[in-house]
Parts: C-alpha cells; structure tokens; sequence
C-alpha cells in the first residue's frame, strides 16, 4: 500500500515488529539472548528497534542473566532462544528464576506452524517441558494474539508472586501480518489485608517476649525494607535474614542476628528453637531453613506474611496468616501496633550467645580464607557492591561472613542452587548497575560451568571482577562426603585452567593467589583497575563451613566445629 | 475424609496440561478426576484424600494458576453411570454414595461413571 500523504511505501506490521512494540511498551532495555532457524524473524525486526540485545554464549547463561537483571532492579528481565536445543538450554535458567520468584520473559522460537507435531527440525514442546518450571506459558499460534500475549506475559510475569513466563512463538507467526493490538489487563488487583489478621498479628507481637523476624525474598521484592526496619526498631525485635532475605536488613545493624538454617549461624538456630513468636516475612520455610519441620521452632506462634497464598500451612502452619505483599502487611501491622514487647532480657540472651560466633569470626579475618577474602572484598568496595555468589560452600561463607549494608546487595540462586548461575547472572547486574561494583564469588566448579561468557563479558568491557575460591574441590559436596559417607571423596576433585591464562586467552586479566599473599592489596588492585579481572585464590581444600544441620534433622542434631 | 476441588479452566489442552502437571508436581493426593464442560469452560472435579484445611490450601494454589479462573473445595458431589442393562442403556444418577449403592443392588453388563462431579450452582466455586 502506498502512503500518499508522505511518499513513502507502507506494509503491514509483521508478528516480529509487534513482538518488538510490545518489548519497548514495556519499557525493556536489554535482551539477553542467542539466536537460530526458528527465531530469525525476530533478530531480523529487533535491529530496527533500540532494544540491546546482549549475545550470549550459551543460553542458559541468557536465562541467568535476564535473572541477574531482573534480581537487581525489580523489572522483568527478558532473555531469547530459538526452538529445539536453544530452548531446552534455557530450562535450568527458568527453573532457577521460579524457584527464587524473579520475574522473567523468555521468548522462544518454534518450527511454523504447519511443521509442529511432526518432529520438524529442531522441534521440541518447549512450554510442555517448562510446565512445571514457569508460572504461565503461551504458545502465540494468532499473529494477532502476539502483542497483546506478550504484554500480558509481562504483566504475569511481575504480578503477585513474580516468576518466569515463556512465550513460544511459531516462526511463520513471526513472519505473518499483524494489525491492531488490543491488550487486554490481567484480572484483579491485590484484595485489601482484612484487619481482623493485622489486629491478631500486632497483638502477637505485643505479647511476645522472644520474637524473631525470619525475613525472605519477600522484604527485597516489595521493597519492603524500610518498612521492616521500623517494624524490627520500634518493637527492638531481632532480625534474621534467609539466603534470598540477605542484604535486606543491614549486617551491621544491632538487632541484625544473621543467617539461620542448615548453614545459618547456630547461635541463630538456637534462638528459633527457644522463640516465642516467628514473624515469617515472605519466605517460604524452605527445608533448608527448617530441617525436620515437626521440631522447627517447636515453641513458637508464627505469623506468616507472604503474597502468595498456597505458601500459608504448606510447611508451617501458622498462627496468623497474612496474604499479602509484605510492604503493605509490615505497615498495615505497625499501624495496628499499640505497644512495643517487652524483649530487652531476650536481646540480651542472644547477645551472649553470639559472642563466642563473633570471636571466632574476628579470628578468622586475620587468616588467609574464605573469611579474609570477603573482609577484603567489603574494605576494598567500602561495601558498595552487588555481590553475585555461585553455589557451594564459598555461598555459605559469602553468605555468613560478607557484611551487607545495602540493600538488594546480595544475589544467588537459593531455592535450585544452581551452580554456573553466577558469572551470567553478574553479567545482567553489570548492565543494570554500570556505575556499580560487581563482584562475583564462585567456586573452582561452579566458575567452569558457564565460563564461556567471559567472551561476552570481553565484548561488552563489563567491570565484573571475580573472586574464585578454589579449593580443588566440589568443596560442598565434599563435605558431605567427610560427614556422612565416611570421607570417600568420590568424584569430587576438581581440576580446571590456569585462570591467569585463561583470563589473557580472552584479553582479560586475572591473578592466582596463595596464601602468604598479600589479599588486601590484590583485592585492592583488582576492584580499582578498570575492566574484567579474575582472581583465583588458592585455598585449604578441606576447609568446611561451620554449623552444620544435617538434612531433615533438627538443632538438635547440630556439627559444630569444635564438635566436628 | 476425602475432599473434593472444582476446577473452571479456561485455556484450551495448555491449560489442561498445566493443571495436571500441577496435582501431580504438588504431590496432591488425587483419588479421583473427572473433566465436564460448560459450554467452552472446562470444568474439573478432582477428589483428594485429604482434610479441608489441605484441599483449601491447595485450592488456593490452583487458583493462582492463570488459565484457571476459579477454583474452590465443594460438599455436593454428584455422580452419573450410564449402565447398559438388558440390552438398554439408562442413565443413574445422585449422590456418589447412591450412585454406588445402586450398582451394587442391580445387576448390570457395564457402565460409564461420569463424576463425582460438583453439582452445578453449588459449592465455593
Ligand atoms: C548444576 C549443578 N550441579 C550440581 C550441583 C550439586 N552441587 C552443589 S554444591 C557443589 C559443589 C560446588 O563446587 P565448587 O563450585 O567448587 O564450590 P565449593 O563448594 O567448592 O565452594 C555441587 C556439585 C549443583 N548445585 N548444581
Ligand atoms: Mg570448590
């Protein structure tokens, strides 16, 4: 059709631009993704659109940054495959963002539509296969369903419980006309809190005299903290922080007690166990955090404040359940609030509990470890720092013995725990945050699994710096090994590169350093310079993390160093 | 004590996938499933071995799905069997517990049981 007025030809929209207007209605930035046969369409519209599209090496490592994005500025991150093995590679990265709740789109390629049921060429049922690891999934077989479907998996994918929404697109839908839009809202907005709850729970809390706050995922996502500070200072409540919950309520603050769990501090654990009262905000009592449910807390009421619903009596039951968002049920329940409880002789308790715990971390500083390497990454940042963690017993010390102060400084994969996650995932940070440090902390195994993106990282000169804690070791399962299956460390020695090499095959810097080297000024050195630079510390290969819960078993059942 | 799920989906096999992935995903103690439909509205009962207190909570889970537009633990419960007897095919139908009782008592070459269903205009949904 010929436009008259200014001369110049018109066509139709294809699938592929809608798909682009509605990234761009969305306010998206940054796509994370690969491309391939069934997804060309939509490479071939986005280069007339400015969305950047970061090139992965692998898509997993596309899902894991979308996710780092995502984590770090609470929108919804986007990554990009096409069908077959690019969709599949994508699985662990859904899986991850849904066990942790981040809001993410994945956008996949399918064969056309005449080709699907066939066992086309690099067909595979992609939103079959991802059924239990998102939390909608469309397959767009209208063209004319394109943009109001992804305007809608957007909006899914951020609303109430946020998690991953894939939206697979056949290649000829991509191809084909597309005319109006038509974007249709989700249902309903959130129901108000019933008082009656915010009442029960403000006089739960009055009466206490050994409460906790257990705070989750939750407090980050709704930005919340504030509203959890005023609630922990006003009532001068302790506050212990989950894995996700980290870096949600400051490290330093007083009332702060740390991490509790399988790997939590066990002055923590025995706090739970003798509470009185557990505010549980947005966090899901994962078995990691309760060990054997029937004796977890076994003296407490709960109240439970979570968004989503099935979470309420799933492992806990509570005293008082509170389906909300946990910024608006944290102020609903201080404006219910009349008097603060009377908690001072349960601080107290607590704080004698946890200075031996101090001691000993104070110790640990000051020698070459897991301890020291986190000191010296807080003094060189002064604590303005996304940290981006791997998964293993490095997690566990970058968990324990890091002192956030800022919030939403802490990012890991909690709920799957999945090892690769975190070079990719530091990645979508670094172009989220670019005027912020980012530092990742992986382990010698997990760093090899998505190492491939260190060319990515070349190309875009991201400032990411890593520390690997290399002990030689699959250190966490190796621990498990020594404790319960009698120290036969079957596969779990580890070798990988030489990293300083490896770091200069890429045209990026990295150090190997020993112990007798100076931490602090290499640290120094590397958060200053401008650019990628990878430091590899050489550590004890048997250093395990201390307590320990083992899994299913109680406080009760608690390793302790000097017990280990 | 079982309990009883009515399920309104309305999504196309997607949607029914998605559903039955997640009764069996959760773990929940399906005893029984039975798909009925309302014009273009799938309507699922599903019976759980469970108190409801447990099947609430699941309700709620299966609520929060997006192609399910409601979901909810019903009382009434209504069966039907086509049984073919003496040639003739006939329809019985009532309580589950009556619809059971009845094929007990009478003697029958086969039958269909549709349900336990929720009876219609009743129930939390
Ligand atoms: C993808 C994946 N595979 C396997 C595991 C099981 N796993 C958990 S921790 C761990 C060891 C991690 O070793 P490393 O990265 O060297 O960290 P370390 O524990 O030594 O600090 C393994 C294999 C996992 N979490 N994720
Ligand atoms: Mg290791």
């Amino acid at each position: 059709m010929e436009n008259t007025a200014f001369g110049i030809e018109y066509r139709p929209r294809t699938g592929s631009e809608a798909m682009c207007e509605a990234l761009l209605d969305e306010g998206v930035e940054f796509l994370f993704g690969y491309p391939g046969g069934a997804i060309m369409p939509f490479y071939d519209a986005l280069v007339d659109y400015p969305l950047k599209h970061v090139l992965v090496r692998h898509e997993q490592a596309a899902a894991h940054a979308a996710d780092g994005y995502a984590r770090a500025t609470g929108k919804v991150g986007v990554c990009v495959a096409t069908s077959g093995p690019g969709a599949t590679n994508l699985v662990t990265g859904l899986a991850t963002a849904y066990m942790d709740s981040v809001p993410l789109v994945a956008i996949t390629g399918q064969v056309g539509r005449a080709a699907m049921g066939k066992d086309a060429f690099q067909e595979t049922n992609v939103t079959g296969m991802t059924l239990p690891v998102t939390k909608h999934s469309f397959l767009v077989e209208e063209p004319e369903e394109l943009y109001p479907t992804m305007r809608r998996a957007f909006a899914i994918a951020r609303s109430g419980r946020p998690g991953p929404v894939l939206v697979d697109v056949p290649k000829d839908v991509q191809f084909a006309a597309v005319s109006g839009n038509g974007y249709r809202q989700l249902r309903e907005a959130p129901p108000p809190i019933p008082a009656p709850a915010l009442e029960a729970a403000a006089r739960l809390i009055e009466r206490a005299r050994r409460p906790i706050i257990l705070a989750g995922h939750g407090v980050t996502l709704s930005g919340a903290e504030l509203e959890l500070r005023m609630l922990a200072e006003r009532c001068g409540i302790p506050v212990s922080t989950t894995l996700l919950g980290i870096s949600c309520f400051p490290d330093d603050h007083p009332l702060n007690i740390g991490m509790p769990g399988m790997h939590g501090a066990a002055s923590v654990n025995r706090a739970i166990d003798r509470s009185d009262l557990l505010i549980a905000v947005g966090m899901r009592f994962d078995d990691r955090i309760t060990g054997n449910p029937e004796k977890f807390a076994p003296n407490a009421k709960v109240i439970h404040i979570d968004v989503d619903p099935s979470e309420m009596g799933k492992v806990v039951r509570p005293t008082v359940g509170i389906v909300a968002d946990a910024k608006l049920a944290l102020g609903g329940v201080l404006n219910h609030l009349r008097k603060s409880p009377e908690c001072g002789a349960w601080r107290e308790e607590l704080a004698v509990d946890q200075a031996p715990e101090r001691r000993k971390e104070a110790e640990a500083r000051g020698r070459f470890g897991p301890v020291r390497i986190m000191e010296a990454i807080r003094e060189a940042t002064g604590g303005e720092v996304r940290l981006v963690t791997d998964v293993g017993q490095h997690q566990m010390w970058a968990a324990r013995h890091f002192r956030y102060t800022r919030p939403n400084s802490h990012i890991t994969s909690g709920g799957l725990g999945t090892m690769g996650f975190a070079l990719p995932a530091a990645m979508g940070v670094a172009l989220a945050c670019p005027e912020e440090s980012v530092w990742v902390v992986a382990g010698d195994g997990g760093i090899q699994m998505n190492i491939q993106e260190l060319a990515t990282i070349r190309d875009l000169g991201l400032n990411i710096k890593v520390a690997v804690i290399n002990n030689g070791y699959l250190g966490m399962v190796r621990q498990w090994q020594q404790f319960f299956h009698n120290r036969r460390y079957s596969e779990t020695p580890i070798t990988g590169p030489d990293y300083e090499t490896l770091a200069a095959a890429y045209g990026l810097t990295g150090r190997t350093v020993r112990e007798g080297d100076d931490v602090e000024r290499v640290v120094r050195w590397a958060e200053e310079r401008e650019g990628f630079t990878i430091l590899d510390f050489h550590i004890d290969p048997e250093q395990n993390v201390y307590p320990m819960i083992p899994s299913g078993m109680s406080v009760a059942e608690m390793i302790e160093e000097d017990d280990a | 004590m079982p309990s009883a799920l009515e399920i309104r989906l309305c999504g196309g096999l997607l949607a029914l996938n998605r559903l039955s992935m997640t009764l069996q995903n959760k773990r929940m103690p399906v005893e029984g499933l039975t798909l009925a439909r309302n014009g273009a509205e799938v309507r699922v009962t599903v019976v759980l071995d469970c108190e409801g207190e447990t099947a609430r909570r699941y309700a709620a889970l299966l609520s929060g799905l997006e192609d399910v537009s409601e979901a909810g633990v019903v009382a009434d419960l209504e069966e039907v069997a086509l049984v073919r007897a003496d040639g003739r095919c006939e329809a019985v139908s009532g309580s589950p517990e009556y619809v059971e009782r009845w094929l007990a008592e009478n003697e029958v070459e086969d039958a269909v049981r549709l349900g336990p269903v929720a009876r219609p205009g009743k129930g939390a949904c």
